[in-house]
């Protein structure tokens, strides 16, 4: 589960959460004043069911009668020195009900947004840039049929049998080609991940683990070659999150022997699990194994107070799956992502290492989501 | 040790003595200080507030494509956005929307949220604040009924707008579009900063759907990137644009903004002014006076060791006292006349310039100073020839008692006719700027060698003067003989301010009569219905229109669409009208100052153009024109030119079945109704409104009407006009009251002289009134005849240079001759009352005074 959405975890029903989000945001970035609901009555977005057949490149591409999707990539660089780098690049397009029938090209049926962060150590802090536009006149598009969305000069794309992710703002630029090795990782069952006791709270979830990643991460002015491992999220759907759900923890691992864990937990009132899941994939890639939620737990080991938001964040956890215990130590402690003054998300969004046993296993980003509090309500 | 004996007597002494002067000289100065600027402040209000909705509507770009309000296809905006150097290329639909059940349109900006917000931060910002509450009141309600309610077609109101049209948030607004209605929700009230306008903002599809805005584009606003240069952007685009689209920078904008009014604020300055220079005049005239009046004083001084320079120094000293008092109470009174009139009247002071505008005032010190020094400056030179002369006076002769007048009057034929030919020659010269300044310097060079001219024209009248063997009057009559500088130096301030006054009065009537004719001649038919102005979003189907004319009691009917065009790139828009026209006989429904005579070439479309458009494109009778209409290009032929007193940036006409061939559209504005004779116009007009889709918003008019209106915008455009002349014709009163009195009082022992040879008290005060009558009929005579050729300047050049209006001569015979009849008579009542408090009581003893 990915992201931008993050932003108000307090929102409970989970229509209201994706609506509020849309509203919010075009009514924060555009002047549309998009209260989706006038048209709500009419618009229908497709359900989510289980034995949705997933088939690629075509299910890479956008899925524009859903309500919500993203395509997002993380992941961990070395520069020529040899010093890591984390980094994160997505794209979120949001269905938004409205303008279904004007015919103006300007028509604001989609929204697409993305954000951009360099994790740099040396820097200590988190490097971020959002961009947000309205679909239309070959500017910004989610095509559909393969994986192509862009704002201006930001994009992600199929190129060959690869993958390219560009981005660039002043201070900070990126340019990345993604080698993927093994054929996608089906989350849940067969692409169908269930976020809830309800199975009405679910998406169609893939992901891309274990990319090679090479090219060039600007940072300040110093442009730099990278090469590094990557992990790709593509999940789409049109209604997410439970409604007891306060926000969600996240972590996608790319394992030092090849492999590839992915967990989450949904959190409800008091910050305890409402559901759990799951999966871990080995090193040929052939065997993936789906764990319950019972089998996957949760524990926050040490806490970090963001100074500028004054939001406290676990960022350091041991988590159980299954019979392994796995702990998670960030790369910086400081890689809260807050981007309240435009769309009003603060989340903690950053590069973490996983031990097993105190021996590093690998490298990966974990998505802290709900913790800047209620907001108002 | 006799430095303050000294200025006792040079200085505080004779300031004391003459109270009533020094007020009326401190208080000459500070009209003249605050008038000047109260029009300025008031101007410069307009202008910055103007600016600032520039920038409100343009953000921090760099660079705007502009169309006009035609627009342009939104096909380029893709390729404009990619161009190199551009970093933010942000696309604005804007519609002058037409709101239900009001007369002037709304502004409604399309534009696309996320690309503006990069080049409005504050308006994103407010926009945020909007949604905030956007969401906690959809909180608060917590259900799916109230958000039913909620369209997803709504409109952003600017703070003026909500409050001129009295719309909260959650409120609609209704508008119409052709003939049809559509409805936006008030989804939130702009901070009054983010958009100052009357007007409002929607998302840009919305725009293009609402308002039959399908594919086109208003403006796209461009944020470079940084380090690119400009003008190489500038060009790129150029290369990607159709000619009729014009990259602009945005500080163009506002200058086609402030253009348009641009003339009638520099002449209301201009008028402003003229009141400080009045002051100044009448500064000199009780300065010379009183520098006459005391040759002896100063004749003592020079005998008892004061330098001439010293004395100098000491004489200008006292006017810059007067100038000092006289700027600072004309600095707290123009602050507050300026406030006054910015609340009461608005930015362009009832010009209807700048609709919705409410600026606030604030002082900068530099005005402050600026005034100042101009009051102290003018007082200062009204007294520096007077003050050379007094230092000049010869000791021994001055002393001598009974050389209080020296009469002499030298003739400044020279120094005359200099002036003259000045003045002629800066009346000839072009408009500097745009400005008429050379008219106004000339009127100025005109003015002063008017007072120059003054003590020849006193004397050869004098001479000429009836004989009339009545003794007073013989007696008044030798006396302004004998003092004909005292005369002259009394009546220059009546005359700057009079001329002044009758030619403003001469142009202004001129201009209304020609309005008037005007408006007569260019409203032949018997009823109006318009529906929708240039760039409004309603208007009238041709069907409908034609339905009308077939309402029983229509003789005919003929229509007329407005539209824009653009002649040149760097000029705002012409209205182009699109009308039945007579080609053989144009002067059937125009006023046509010229008409071309050769046929017109092959190929041309046949066109009329405005004074104005003839004036600033330079085209004439005769010319061919080239412009762009709905994608082409239309070679016009100029047929001739027409007096219009309505589009001040020029206006073109052609057929319409001509604008019909050419861009099928189809659509009507206006409709001119000719009734048959028998017909009753009210239910005529009922039946036609009846044609109407119900609450269609529409102007059904008389010519009558239309003309009682358009002159009520007139008089109110000019009411401030008529204030500033009553300001410096007071100011010229002054002038005759304080030579008249102060000569008057210095004549207590002529008068003693008079009574102890057997004149009655009523004989003297009959001699005083000739005296007074005849000074204030030389004053008013002169200053008629220069004021007519004021007039004529104003007329012909600065008014033509301003507004390019010609208007023909026509002079307020009866309001002219009120005025100086009024003036003689004050003139006469002022040395009869000065006479009066002079022969108090002590007369007779006063003939001794001399001795």
């Amino acid at each position: 589960m990915r992201r931008v959405v993050a932003r108000n975890p307090s929102l409970l029903d989970a229509q209201r959460v994706l609506e509020r989000i849309v509203a919010r945001v075009c009514v924060v970035l555009s002047v549309a004043l998009l209260v989706a609901a006038g048209a709500r009555a009419e618009v229908v977005y497709p359900d989510v069911t289980p034995g949705y057949q997933m088939e690629f490149p075509r299910d890479e591409g956008s899925h524009p009668l859903f309500k919500t999707e993203w395509w997002y990539v993380t992941g961990w660089v070395e520069d020529t020195s040899g010093a890591p780098l984390g980094f994160q690049l997505t794209f979120f397009r949001s269905r938004t009900g409205i303008d279904d029938d004007n015919p103006s090209r300007f028509a604001l049926r989609q929204v697409l947004f993305a954000h951009l962060a360099v994790s740099d150590p040396k820097r200590g802090s988190l490097l971020h840039h959002e961009k947000s536009a309205r679909p239309g006149f070959g500017l910004a598009e989610a095509a559909e049929g393969s994986l192509d969305v862009y704002i201006d000069d930001w994009q992600l794309r199929r190129d060959g049998d690869g993958y390219i992710a560009v981005a660039k703002a002043d201070d900070l630029q990126l340019d990345l080609k993604l080698q993927p090795k093994a054929p996608p990782l089906l989350q849940g069952d067969q692409g169908f991940s269930q976020k809830g006791p309800n199975p009405i709270s679910a998406s169609y979830y893939y992901s891309l683990p274990q990319l090679a990643v090479t090219g060039r991460i600007g940072i300040g002015g110093k442009d730099q070659s990278v090469r590094g491992l990557a992990w790709f999220d593509h999940e789409w759907s049109s209604g997410i999150v439970d409604e007891r759900a306060q926000g969600w923890d996240w972590v996608g691992i790319n394992l030092d022997d090849g492999g590839a864990l992915m967990l989450f937990q949904m959190r409800g009132s008091g910050d305890r699990e409402l559901w759990a899941a799951a999966k871990w994939r080995d090193a040929s890639a052939n065997n993936a194994v789906s764990y319950k939620p019972e089998a996957v737990e949760w524990k926050p080991l040490r806490y970090w107070r963001s100074s500028r938001t004054g939001v406290r964040y676990p960022i350091e956890w041991q988590v159980t799956v299954g019979e392994r215990v796995i702990t998670l130590q960030p790369l910086i402690d400081d890689q809260e992502n807050d981007a309240s003054g435009s769309t009003g998300t603060i989340y903690w969004e950053g590069a973490v290492r996983a031990f097993e046993a105190g021996k590093p296993i690998g490298r990966g980003y974990l998505e802290l989501t709900g913790y800047a509090g209620k907001m108002r309500l | 040790m006799i430095a303050p004996l000294l200025i006792e007597a040079a200085i505080t002494g004779p300031m004391r003595r003459s109270p009533g002067r020094t007020l009326l000289a401190v208080l000459a100065i500070a009209l003249g200080v605050a008038l000047g600027l109260a029009i300025y402040l008031i101007n410069r209000s307009a202008a910055d507030e103007i600016s600032l909705a520039a920038r409100s509507l343009y953000g921090l770009a760099d660079l705007a494509i502009e169309g006009g309000a035609e627009g342009f296809d939104e096909s380029v905006y893709p390729r404009i956005a990619r161009t190199p150097g551009v970093v933010v290329a942000s696309p604005v639909v804007e519609v002058e929307a037409k709101v239900v059940g009001r007369r002037g349109p709304l502004m409604v900006l399309g534009m696309d949220g996320f690309r503006s917000k990069l080049l409005q931060p504050a308006f994103a910002a407010s926009v945020v604040g909007a949604g905030a509450d956007e969401e906690r009141s959809g909180a608060d309600a917590g259900d799916e009924q109230t958000d039913d309610q909620f369209g997803n077609r709504s409109i952003l109101l600017s703070a003026s707008a909500a409050r001129e049209l009295q719309l909260e948030r959650g409120e609609f607004i209704e508008f119409q579009v052709g003939v049809k209605r559509e409805r936006l929700r008030v989804a939130g009230v702009l901070p009054p900063a983010a958009l100052q306008d009357f007007g409002g903002v929607v998302d840009i599809a919305t725009a293009q759907w609402v308002f039959e805005r399908l594919g086109k584009l208003s403006r796209i606003n461009l944020r470079l990137a940084t380090g690119s240069s400009p003008e190489q952007v500038k060009a790129a685009l150029a290369e990607l644009l159709p000619p009729t689209v014009r990259v602009t920078t945005p500080g163009e904008a506002t200058d086609d903004a402030l253009r348009l009014s641009r003339a009638y604020r520099s002449n209301l300055t201009a008028l402003a002014l003229v009141a400080l220079f009045t002051g100044g005049f009448f500064v000199y005239s009780t300065q010379s006076l009183a520098a006459l009046r005391r040759r002896r004083e100063f004749a003592v001084m020079h005998a008892i060791g004061v330098t001439r320079t010293e004395q100098l120094l000491l004489m200008l000293s006292s006017t810059v006292i007067v100038g000092v008092l006289g700027a600072a109470v004309g600095i707290v009174l123009g602050v507050l006349i300026a406030r006054i009139g910015l609340s009461a009247l608005g930015a362009d002071l009832g010009a209807g310039y700048f609709r919705g505008l409410a600026p606030g005032l604030n002082v900068h010190v530099a005005e402050v100073a600026v005034f100042s020094l101009l009051g102290i400056g003018v007082a200062v030179a009204g007294a520096l020839r007077p003050a050379l002369d007094a230092a000049r006076v010869p000791t021994a002769s001055a002393l001598k008692a009974g050389d209080i007048t020296s009469g002499e009057i030298r003739p400044h034929g020279w120094m005359v006719l200099t002036l003259g030919v000045l003045a002629a020659i800066t009346v000839s010269l072009p408009p500097i700027a745009g400005l008429p300044l050379p008219g106004f310097v000339a009127i100025a060079l005109f003015l002063i060698a008017c007072v120059v001219a003054m003590p020849s024209v006193v004397r050869f009248v004098l001479r000429h003067a009836p004989r009339w063997r009545r003794i007073p009057y013989e007696i008044a009559i030798a006396q302004i003989a004998g003092t004909a500088k005292y005369a002259t130096l009394s009546v220059s301030s009546i005359i700057v301010s009079f001329s002044l006054m009758a030619s403003m009065a001469i142009m202004v009537t001129s201009f209304r009569d020609s309005l008037d004719q005007w408006t007569q001649k260019v409203l032949p038919a018997d009823l109006y219905v318009r529906v929708g102005y240039v760039g409004q979003s309603s208007y009238l189907d041709e069907s409908l229109a034609k339905s009308m004319g077939r309402v029983p009691g229509v003789e005919h009917v003929e229509y007329n669409r407005f539209a824009r065009v653009q002649l040149s790139p760097d000029r705002p828009a012409l209205t182009l009208i699109a009308r039945s026209m007579n080609r053989d006989h144009p002067e059937k429904t125009l006023w046509m100052m010229s008409t071309a005579t050769d046929d017109p070439p092959s190929g041309a479309l046949p066109v009329w153009v405005s004074e104005a458009a003839s004036d600033l494109f330079a085209i004439e009778s005769g010319d061919e024109i080239e412009f762009d209409l709905a994608g082409k290009q239309v070679v016009g032929s100029v047929r001739g030119v027409w007096r219009d007193y309505e589009h001040q940036n020029g206006a073109i006409v052609m057929g319409r079945d001509d604008y019909v061939a050419l861009t099928g559209d189809r659509a009507v504005n206006t409709v001119w109704f000719w009734l048959d004779d028998a017909a009753d116009i009210g239910k005529v007009g009922n039946a036609i409104r009846d044609l109407m889709p119900p609450g269609t918003d529409h102007d059904m008019r008389t010519p009558g009407e239309l003309r009682k209106l358009s002159l009520a915008a007139f008089d109110r455009t000019f009411a401030i006009t008529y204030l500033l002349e009553l300001v410096a014709v007071t100011i010229g009163l002054f002038g005759i009251a304080a030579g008249i009195s102060a000569q008057v009082l210095a004549r207590r022992s002529e008068f003693g002289a008079l009574r102890h040879l057997g004149f009655t008290r009523g004989q003297v005060a009959t001699m005083l009134a000739i005296e007074g009558s005849v000074l204030g009929a030389l004053g008013v005579i002169v200053g008629l005849i220069a004021g007519t050729a004021i007039s004529l300047i104003l007329i012909y050049v600065v008014n033509r240079q301003s507004f390019h209006w010609s208007m023909d001569l026509s002079a307020p015979v009866g309001l002219l001759a009120g005025l100086s009849a009024a003036l003689i008579a004050a003139a006469a009542l002022i040395a009869v009352v000065s006479g009066r408090q002079a022969m108090g009581g002590e007369v007779v003893r006063a003939v001794r005074e001399d001795w």
